[in-house]
């Protein structure tokens, strides 16, 4: 089955389930950070199922009230709150989280945190990928 | 449904100036916190959220149950929680 997703542009097929893997910082890249979350909670709203996948610098984007105010910018919380709402999963990789010092506790609670032996596992649960 | 049948609201939102697709998002996230059965009603306008909005409950068991367009591009749509 397929609907005509209009308004992020395309065809979107509603029966695959979509992993969107988030690599950049949250800030100055081209706005992908906001980009993946626009995206990911638009296929939530039609009703598909999809996850985020935090790795590298984007383990940035669930730290725990940033506030990036002086660079004028917003964070990005509200829409990982939305995420949550409409049933998205948040999954962070370990190894990313070590290699920048962040703690488990320096995180928002809605996420799970993922070793890269369970990298596979969560590929095998998704037919559609998006690498931002 | 003719216009003005919509007998009790259960829930409302209002996504007024709002874009795409944050009054899909609003609407959803109500109506996962719902009921079956119960009516959501939904106010924006953003002209593509009034076509997309129930074109996103054609496959999960929402009724759309009308389309009510207001003075000035806004608009209500009404939707009922499917079971």
């Amino acid at each position: 089955m397929t609907t005509n997703l209009k308004g992020i542009g395309g065809t979107f097929n509603k029966k695959k389930r979509t992993l969107i893997s988030l690599s950049h910082g949250t800030y100055g890249h081209d706005d992908d950070a906001y980009g993946a979350m626009l995206v990911i909670n638009a296929i939530l709203a039609m009703g598909s199922e999809a996850t985020l996948l935090l790795r590298d610098d984007g383990v940035y984007m669930a730290l725990k009230g940033q506030d990036p105010n002086e660079i004028g910018q917003e964070n990005n919380l509200k829409q990982l709150s939305d995420l949550v709402d409409l049933g998205g999963k948040v999954y962070v990789l370990g190894p990313s989280l070590e290699a920048r010092g962040i703690e488990r506790p320096e995180l928002i609670d809605d996420i799970t945190v993922i070793e890269r032996k369970d990298l596979v596992k969560v590929l095998q649960q998704h037919e559609l990928f998006i690498n931002l | 449904m003719a216009e003005g049948s919509i007998s009790k609201v259960d829930v409302s939102v209002d996504t007024k100036g709002m874009n795409c697709p944050q009054p899909l998002i609003e609407t959803r996230k109500k109506l996962r916190k719902m009921a079956p059965g119960q009516v959501l009603e939904v106010l924006g306008d953003h002209a593509m959220s009034r076509k997309e909005i129930p074109l996103a409950m054609q496959d999960t068991g929402e009724k759309v149950l009308e389309v009510k367009d207001e003075a000035n591009g806004a608009w209500k749509i009404y939707i009922q929680k499917g079971g």
